[in-house]
């Protein structure tokens, strides 16, 4: 057992046995050991089932929503997650004082669909370092490159360690900085090359809405999607365009750039892309470096008297 | 046929209940609707709106409309009550089992109903009373939560006390100004009323939580569970078996419901 | 039953025949993931397992009209839409026919057939492609269906090295193989279809089939569901995907004058699937909806119909976001009975 999860356990039982907190979300062992899923600890005595592992790859800060109904939360944090928590805080659904954030550094999660396809069978256990991504199953070892195995959430993730934090598991690493080069390359395409991949995107949707219940931005406690004046779903391509712009533009300026709801999607639909679109024209607009981390001042969030278009649109 | 197209109906007339209970007479424009048995229903909608399952509260006869009375409570119902008469509706059913009326013959009634729970029970009692020399006693105990909210005004307070062997007991959760007669919850109404259990047939039909408290009162009173029925409602859309909205357990309650002796109930997982 | 062997280099060519008469769907890969789709001259793509998508896309599909109308209060026709055209599905694996199987013992139900669902049936031809190989969250012996398995499906082929066994089993099936009678040998290869009769399925052990269902109504209330129901998101992956979820919803859309009922999927595992319009909802929380997801799939559906809501295709395992799916909450409930 490695000494994070080791000592991830003692702090769960610490937490849970003090009799303070209800639970402790964090993984445990799938039916396949490449899928982990999410785990609620509810006493002392269950935090022996914790693991962490590169297959860890769901994302926990939604969850704590529905747990903190029954009090106190403690949680697996990585960047990813504590950037969602953060979320959920600034957006005022959750309190900060009712989590105990664990924080752990994170090299990125294995997909194991990928890992399977890439080993011809499921692995037993992953390394994933900086450079590489190793797998491994019996005596099998195999390094492959980091962007031919990992969960594509995490292939363009610059946030490896949350910015809150309660206890450490390991050191933090350090934060980057995000590039957006694939929105680049899609901002360079012509109009009917965008339309063409996004059609074919979109016209896939079951509308599942998996995007918005992972989505720690998407917390609305009624979504207008649930009205049954909306039920209509995806009679048209133009409707599913419809669902899909809303769904972005309601997260647009809170998304945290976690990439969920690309894992979630069923479908394989790019949600990120979209997402990062935003992000993006929200840096160029508005000049700030790192537009996914929830700050004091949100520009799609706030109004300031001096702003050179009036409230109501019309021209000055 | 696709059974999820309705056939067009015309409201032929509107009579205002209660606040909020208004019954629609319906005839199809084209074909009859088909004959239909006491407890059954149908989905009545408005293009554009939607539709609801809605029971049948008239008694089939050759050439009469359809009559149901509609409690205004969600999208549809609420539209309903904003129809007038002239106006185009859909009509598809008749829907589900029925009332096992047959079985009745030659014992004594009980029905007991709360609120817009009394539109089922309605279709029954005159099918019953049509037949009113096959039963022993019709006694009928109901309730609603205000003397303004009793349905079926003219048949509570005129025409079915008037038929020989036959009572009407109706109580209110709350009284107004007016209201001189009891008090009470229908459960408590009915225990206080004490039937006689012996070769009595008991139907109830009312709010959720009416239905649940009813029926442990008539065990309490000796009612054997086979010999209690209700009549259930639950979400629905295609009201043909299909859609899978209204199952509970095994059972569909459009197709396999909507009556069901409580011993039946029992052997239901709690999903109603 | 008539067989019959296709050569492998013939295969296109076959394809081509049944694209004669109708649209010709199969899986193909898109965007990196496999989805059943119209062909159009492209190659299947036939891996392990199954597309994201399944048949009912092209039976029960995501949404369809009902009827359109036209008018106003007082005034309203209505139109039924034009009857389906014929459809050829290629490269179906076992578990989906037999899905389909499955779903029209409710949707053919007497006396209320659902009329577009019968004609669509109808209409579509199943190719299916026996599984020499099992995918990674298959467990199709786990619910009684086999990788060589037959119902539901129209013609069977059972992949050989350089050859193709056909089966016929169904009389539109003979047809199909008749009509390509020119790229077909009337050899036989009864090894070919034994070879997938005892294609092994690595998940088979997660599912204990005996008492099933017994065993399952016995812990129908035990707080194990609510475990579950923290981890559940609430969105319709499971039941959107699965072959044999049938649950639909009918929904009105206006544009001035005009409009239309459609019929659209629907899953029990909305938080308002079940909400009445005066507040009552007997599945009220995500763990009783849970509960009956897996309970109609597994006791409910076969008291009625004898044989389980679940084909083993796997889907739920590959695509649930956090791991709820059908084998993996089996064992999980495995685990607490003991």
């Amino acid at each position: 057992m490695t000494d994070r999860q080791a000592a991830l356990r003692d702090i769960a039982a610490g937490l849970l046995g003090g009799g303070q907190f209800a639970t402790f979300i964090g993984f445990r062992a799938g039916l396949d050991p490449s899928r982990p899923v999410p785990h609620f600890v509810r006493d002392a005595s269950g935090a022996g089932a914790l693991v962490i592992n590169p297959f860890c790859g769901a994302g926990l800060a939604r969850h704590v929503l529905e747990a903190l109904e029954d009090g106190p939360v403690g949680i697996l944090t990585r960047g990813c997650d504590g950037l969602g928590l953060e979320r959920l805080i600034a957006d005022g659904r959750v309190a900060r004082e009712r989590l105990h954030i664990v924080a752990v550094a994170c090299r990125g999660a294995v997909d194991p669909a990928r890992a399977r396809a890439i080993l011809g069978r499921i692995p037993e256990r992953a390394e994933v370092d900086a450079q590489a991504v190793t797998l491994i199953a019996g005596e099998e070892r195999r390094s492959v490159p980091r962007d031919s195995c990992l969960l594509s959430r995490c292939l363009n993730c610059v946030d490896p360690s949350p910015r809150l934090a309660d206890s450490w598991l390991d050191e933090p690493l350090p934060a980057g900085v995000r590039d957006f080069k694939a929105v680049s390359h899609m901002e360079q395409q012509p109009p009917e090359a965008r339309y063409a991949f996004w059609a074919r995107q979109f016209r896939r949707c079951i509308r599942c809405y998996a995007c918005r219940n992972v989505c720690p931005a998407c917390s609305c406690r009624s979504c207008s999607l649930d009205d049954p004046e909306l039920q209509e779903r995806a009679t048209s391509l133009a409707d599913q365009f419809g669902f899909q712009f809303t769904r972005a533009y309601h997260v647009a300026g809170r998304c945290v750039a976690c990439g969920e709801c690309q894992r979630a999607c069923p479908m394989s639909i790019p949600l990120s892309l979209l997402n990062e679109k935003f992000l993006k024209d929200i840096r160029d607009s508005f000049g700030i470096a790192d537009p996914h981390r929830p700050s004091a001042v949100e520009p799609l969030a706030c109004y300031r008297p001096d702003d050179p278009e009036s409230w109501r649109g019309d021209a000055r | 046929m696709n059974p999820l197209v309705p056939q067009v109906a015309t409201i032929l007339a509107i009579r205002e209940d209660t606040p909020d209970v208004r019954t629609f007479t319906v005839r199809p424009d084209g074909e009859d609707f088909p004959p239909y048995r006491p407890g059954q229903c149908a989905m009545l909608s408005l293009f554009g709106v939607g539709e609801a399952m809605i029971s049948i509260t008239s008694t089939w006869a050759p050439e009469t409309a359809l009559e149901f009375s509609v409690k205004r409570a969600g999208r549809v119902t609420s539209a309903l009550h904003q129809a007038e008469p002239g106006h185009k509706v859909g009509v598809r059913g008749p829907y589900g089992n029925s009332f096992p009326v047959d079985q009745w013959v030659g014992h004594d009634l009980l029905f007991v109903g709360g609120g817009i729970g009394l539109a089922p029970l309605r279709s029954v009692i005159n099918h019953c009373l049509g037949r009113r020399a096959e039963f022993g006693r019709v006694d009928i105990v109901y309730g609603a939560r205000s003397p303004r909210d009793l349905c079926f005004r003219q048949e509570l307070f005129e025409s079915w006390p008037k038929v020989p062997g036959a009572s009407v007991q109706v109580t209110v959760d709350a009284a107004d100004a007016e209201w001189e007669g009891p008090v009470a919850l229908v459960p408590p109404f009915l225990e206080q009323l004490k039937p006689d259990a012996a070769g009595t047939f008991a139907v109830t039909c009312g709010p959720p939580v009416m239905i649940r408290y009813t029926l442990q009162a008539l065990t309490r009173l000796g009612f054997p569970d086979d010999r209690v029925f209700t009549t259930l409602e639950l979400k629905m859309q295609c009201g043909v078996g299909k859609c899978g909205r209204c199952s509970i357990g095994p059972k569909y309650v459009c197709i396999d419901g909507p009556v069901f002796s409580a011993a039946e109930l029992k052997s239901l997982p709690a999903e109603y | 039953m008539t067989m019959n062997l296709l050569p492998s280099e013939r295969l296109a060519e076959f394809r081509e025949c049944l694209a004669a008469g109708a649209r010709l769907y199969g899986p193909v890969e898109v965007d990196g993931i496999v989805l059943f789709e119209e062909l159009g001259g492209r190659p299947p793509a036939i891996r392990p397992g199954n597309p994201a998508n399944s048949l009912k896309s092209f039976l029960c599909p995501q949404t369809e009209a009902v009827f359109d109308f036209e008018g106003g209060y007082t005034d309203v026709a209505l139109r039924v839409p034009a009857a389906p055209t014929a459809q050829a599905i290629f490269g179906v694996r076992p578990c989906d026919a037999v899905a389909l199987e499955r779903v029209s013992r409710v949707l053919l139900a007497e006396p209320f057939a659902d009329e577009s669902y019968r004609q669509r049936r109808e209409m579509t031809t199943i190719l299916t492609m026996a599984c020499r190989e099992a995918g990674p969250h298959c467990f199709c012996r786990s619910v009684g269906v086999s990788p060589a398995d037959g119902r539901g499906s129209d013609v069977v082929l059972y992949p050989a090295d350089g050859h193709y066994l056909l089966e016929a089993v169904t009389a539109r099936g003979l047809s199909v193989l008749q009509s390509a009678g020119a790229f077909l040998d009337p050899a036989r290869d009864e090894a070919a279809r034994a070879t997938c009769q005892s294609t092994p399925v690595p998940l088979i052990g997660a599912v204990e089939r005996e008492d099933l269902a017994a065993r399952l109504e016995a812990v129908a209330l035990h707080p194990h569901w609510d475990e579950l129901a923290r981890r559940c998101l609430g969105c319709g992956a499971c039941t959107f995907l699965c072959p044999t979820c049938y649950c639909f919803a009918l929904f009105d859309t206006v544009r001035g004058a005009r409009g239309r009922r459609s019929r659209g999927w629907d899953s029990c595992q909305f938080k308002d699937y079940s909400l009445m319009a005066g507040g009552h909802d007997p599945l009220p929380t995500k763990a009783s909806r849970i509960r009956r997801r897996f309970l109609h799939k597994l006791s409910r559906f076969p008291a009625v119909q004898g044989e389980y809501a679940c084909v083993g295709c796997g889907r739920c395992g590959g695509t649930c976001p956090v791991g709820l799916h059908l084998a993996g909450v089996l064992s999980e409930l495995e685990e607490v009975l003991r």
